[in-house]
C-alpha cells in the first residue's frame, strides 16, 4: 500500500467480509457508476494527475471555503493542522496570520520535520485557497519548482474539491511532474460528503434501519410536510443542509412546537430559521428524526487505499464529544463501547468504505454513527454522516500514530473547544505555563500537544491532543492543563470549571458538560 | 384503493420525472433534435397527470399549504410547459443559441425539482381519508382515459375560465 512516513496508516482491527459481500458491493458500485459515470473521473485535470500517495515531497493545505456554512474566521486557525501531517521538504500552504512560534514548536518540540510554510496574502474576494495558490505567482512558482525538481509531488488537501484538483492539474501542466492527489476524485468527494447521497448508500449497503428515518425535501412545501409528518411520531426533527459539514447546517426542531403550527406557517418559520443559519435557498434538504436518547456518537476512522492495494483500513473508533442542540464537535476519546458493538461499527463502516473504494475513492474517510436507546447493549446503531475528508479526529489520530507508532499505545483525548472567553496566551507563554505537562519527542509519549495555536492565543478556546498512560492519567492531564490556564486568569476567566462527564451517561459514553462551560464562559 | 391511488400517481409522476430528466440531458449535450423529440413526448403523455394535479390534488392541498405556496406550484407547471412549447416551436434544423439553451436547461431543471417536491408532498399525505382517496383515484383514471396533451389541457383551462377561479 502506498504510504509516507509522515502519514502512517495503522490498522486497528481486521474486518473480513465474505466473498459474496465483496461481489455484492462491487455490483452495487457498478450500478451506481452506470447511473453516474463521472464519479471516479479525474482525467479532466490532465494525464499527470491521479489519486494516490507517495513518499516524495508533498503540498498540504486545509481550506473550508467551499464547504457550505463551514467557513468562518475561527476556522482559519485550523489551517495550521496541515503542518501536523507534513514532513521535511514538504510545503504547507496557509492563508492566515503566520505563527513562527507554532512552526518552531512543530519542528523542535514535536520533531515533525522542517516543512516550508507559504502564506498567501489576504484577498478580499476570498477565492478557494488552492485557486488562490495557483494564481499567486511566487507561491505557484515555488510549488512547481519542487515538483519539477523531484519529478513528482503528492498533494494532501483537507478535502478533494474541484479547486484542489484544478491546482493539481495546473502544477502537473507547468512542471511535467506526476501529481498524486491524496483524495478521491472531486465529484465523488462531493457526493460522499452529501448527507442525502450518503443516506441512500447506507440504505443500499446496510438496509433501511441502518439510518434514522429521513427524507429528501425538494422544495419549501415538501420540507414543511415532511417535518410535520415526522413531528407526529418523534420528539425532535432535524432539517439538514446536505452539503454542509458537521453540525453547521443542522436545524433541530422541537416536535411539540411543530405540531402547534399550521403547515404554511411552519414552512415560513423553517425557511426563516434556515436562512438565519446562512442557507441560500438551495434544495433539496434532508428531513430526519433527531435521536434524543443518544448514548454515544461514535466515529469510525478509515484509510481507503486504491482498490488494487488492499481493503479499507479501520484505524480507530472514537466517541465524538458533542455539545448543544446542533451537536457541535468539541473533542473525541477512544470508543469504549462493548466489543460486539465496536465490531459491528468496524464491519459496517468497512462495508460502506468498500463500496466507496469500488466507486474510485482514495484517502481519508470517516463515518459518524448514533447509538441510541435506553441501554447500550440493546441500543440501535444508525449511520448519519460521512466525512470524505480529514477532520477533528483523524488529524490528531494520525499525529499520534506518527509520534507513537500506534496511537493505541497511549490513552488519548482530543479537545477542540471554541467559543470560550479566557486570557489570550501566546504559544511560548502557554508552553512555559504548562511546563512538564507538555509532550516532548523523546519522552515517555505522554503530555499535552497543542494542535493549533489560534484559539489559545486569541483567548477563545483550546485545541489539544492529550496523551497519557491510562485514561485516568489523561483525565488528570486535562484537569491540570485547564487549571494551569484558568488559575492565572487575570480577571478574564472568572471561573473555568473542568470538563466533566455527565452523570447520566453510562461509563465510557459520557459527554462533556457543555452547559457549565458555556455558562462560565459568559460569566 | 389507497395503494391504487398511490401507485397510479407515482407511475405517472415517474414518467413525467423521467421525461424532464431526459430533456435536461438533451439540453446539456446541446442536442435540439432529441430535445424536441422528448418535449413532444412529454406534451403527449403528461397532460393527464398535470390535469389531475391542477384540478384535484392541488386544491386538496390548499387548506394545508396556503395560497402562496400553491400559486408557486401552478406557476412552476406553467414554466415547465413553456420549455416544452418553446422547443416544439423551434425550427428543428436550427441550433439553439447558448443563451436560449441555458435558459431552457435552467427551466427544465427547475421542473425536475418541482416534480420531486410534488412527489414528496403526495407521499407525505398519508392521511387522506379513504373515501377521498377513492374519489381522487376515480378522477385520476378519468384523466388518464381522456389523455389530453399537456398544451391542450393548459389552453382549455385558460379558455374555459380565468385561472384565478381554481388557482389560489
Amino acid at each position: 500500500m502506498s504510504t509516507r512516513a509522515a502519514l502512517p496508516i495503522v490498522g486497528q482491527c481486521e474486518v473480513l467480509l465474505p466473498d459474496a459481500e465483496h461481489r455484492r458491493l462491487s455490483q452495487l458500485a457498478q450500478r451506481i457508476l452506470k447511473h453516474e459515470p463521472g464519479l471516479p473521473l479525474c482525467e479532466a485535470f490532465g494525464r499527470g494527475v491521479a489519486s494516490g500517495l507517495d513518499d516524495g515531497p508533498a503540498l498540504l493545505f486545509e481550506d473550508h471555503s467551499e464547504i457550505t456554512l463551514f467557513s468562518c474566521p475561527e476556522d482559519e486557525t485550523l489551517q495550521y493542522r496541515s503542518l501536523l501531517l507534513a514532513d521535511d521538504d514538504d510545503l504547507v500552504l496557509i492563508r492566515t496570520r503566520r505563527n513562527l512560534a507554532f512552526e518552531r514548536y512543530c519542528c523542535e518540540t514535536l520533531a515533525l520535520g522542517n516543512a516550508e510554510v507559504m502564506v498567501l496574502p489576504s484577498d478580499s474576494t476570498r477565492p478557494p485557497l488552492p485557486l488562490h495558490g495557483a494564481d499567486h505567482a511566487d507561491t505557484f512558482r515555488t510549488i512547481v519548482n519542487v515538483a519539477r525538481r523531484q519529478g513528482r509531488l503528492t498533494i494532501i488537501p483537507y478535502i478533494g474539491t474541484e479547486s484542489a484538483w484544478r491546482l493539481a492539474g495546473q502544477i502537473a501542466a507547468a512542471s511535467g511532474a506526476q501529481i498524486s492527489m491524496a483524495a478521491p476524485p472531486p465529484t465523488l468527494t462531493q457526493r460522499v460528503n452529501n448527507k442525502l447521497w450518503f443516506a441512500r448508500r447506507v440504505t443500499e449497503v446496510l438496509g433501511h434501519d441502518a439510518r434514522p428515518p429521513s427524507y429528501q425535501a425538494s422544495g419549501p412545501a415538501a420540507v414543511a410536510v415532511r417535518v410535520a409528518a415526522l413531528a407526529r411520531r418523534t420528539d425532535r426533527v432535524v432539517v439538514k443542509i446536505p452539503d454542509s459539514a458537521g453540525s453547521a447546517g443542522n436545524l433541530v426542531l422541537e416536535s411539540a412546537a411543530v405540531r402547534a403550527l399550521p403547515l404554511h406557517e411552519l414552512q415560513g418559520q423553517i425557511l426563516g430559521l434556515l436562512e438565519s443559519l446562512g442557507w441560500r435557498s438551495h434544495f433539496p434538504l434532508l428531513v430526519s428524526v433527531w435521536d434524543c436518547a443518544v448514548l454515544s456518537s461514535p466515529s469510525v476512522q478509515l484509510w481507503v487505499p486504491l482498490l488494487e492495494e488492499g481493503l479499507p483500513v479501520v484505524e480507530g473508533l472514537f466517541d465524538q464529544i458533542v455539545r448543544g442542540d446542533q451537536s457541535e464537535f468539541i473533542g473525541a476519546t477512544p470508543c469504549d463501547l462493548p466489543p460486539p458493538l465496536c465490531r459491528r461499527l468496524a464491519t459496517e463502516a468497512t462495508q460502506l468504505a468498500l463500496l466507496f473504494q469500488h466507486l474510485g475513492y482514495f484517502g481519508r474517510c470517516s463515518f459518524d454513527a448514533i447509538i441510541s436507546g435506553t441501554d447500550v447493549r440493546s441500543a440501535s446503531l444508525r449511520w448519519v454522516e460521512c466525512n470524505g475528508r480529514w477532520g477533528g479526529t483523524s488529524v490528531p489520530m494520525t499525529l499520534a500514530n506518527r509520534l507513537l507508532g500506534d496511537w493505541t499505545r497511549r490513552s488519548v483525548m482530543v479537545v477542540q473547544r471554541g467559543g470560550l472567553k479566557h486570557r489570550g496566551w501566546d504559544l511560548p507563554a502557554a508552553l512555559d505555563r504548562l511546563g512538564p505537562l507538555v509532550y516532548r519527542r523523546g519522552g515517555d509519549g505522554t503530555g499535552a500537544i497543542v494542535l493549533t495555536p489560534g484559539r489559545l492565543e486569541e483567548g477563545c478556546g483550546l485545541h489539544l491532543l492529550l496523551m497519557g498512560h491510562t485514561l485516568p492519567d489523561v483525565e488528570r492531564l486535562r484537569s491540570d492543563v485547564e487549571a494551569a490556564f484558568a488559575g492565572t486568569a487575570s480577571g478574564v476567566i472568572r471561573e473555568w470549571r473542568p470538563f466533566e462527564r455527565t452523570e447520566k451517561s453510562p461509563p465510557g459514553v459520557g459527554k462533556f458538560d457543555s452547559g457549565k462551560i458555556e455558562h462560565n464562559a459568559g460569566a | 384503493m389507497k395503494n391504487n391511488l398511490f401507485e397510479a400517481f407515482h407511475a405517472d409522476h415517474a414518467a413525467l420525472g423521467r421525461g424532464f430528466h431526459d430533456l435536461s440531458q438533451c439540453l446539456r449535450s446541446n442536442d435540439p433534435a432529441s430535445a424536441q423529440r422528448v418535449a413532444r413526448s412529454i406534451d403527449a403523455v403528461a397532460g393527464a397527470h398535470i390535469a389531475f394535479e391542477e384540478e384535484h390534488f392541488y386544491p386538496a392541498l390548499l387548506p394545508l399549504l396556503g395560497k402562496t405556496e400553491l400559486k408557486r406550484m401552478y406557476r412552476e407547471h406553467r414554466d415547465g410547459l413553456e420549455v416544452v412549447r418553446r422547443l416544439l416551436q423551434h425550427p428543428p434544423e436550427q441550433a439553439l443559441d447558448q443563451a436560449l439553451l441555458a435558459e431552457l436547461l435552467h427551466q427544465s431543471e427547475a421542473m425536475e425539482s418541482h416534480i420531486a417536491e410534488c412527489g414528496e408532498l403526495f407521499a407525505a399525505m398519508g392521511r387522506i381519508p379513504a373515501e377521498d382517496q377513492t374519489i381522487l383515484h376515480r378522477h385520476l383514471l378519468q384523466w388518464r382515459e381522456r389523455a389530453p396533451r399537456w398544451s391542450d389541457f393548459a389552453a382549455s383551462r385558460v379558455s374555459a375560465r380565468p385561472p384565478t377561479t381554481s388557482e389560489p
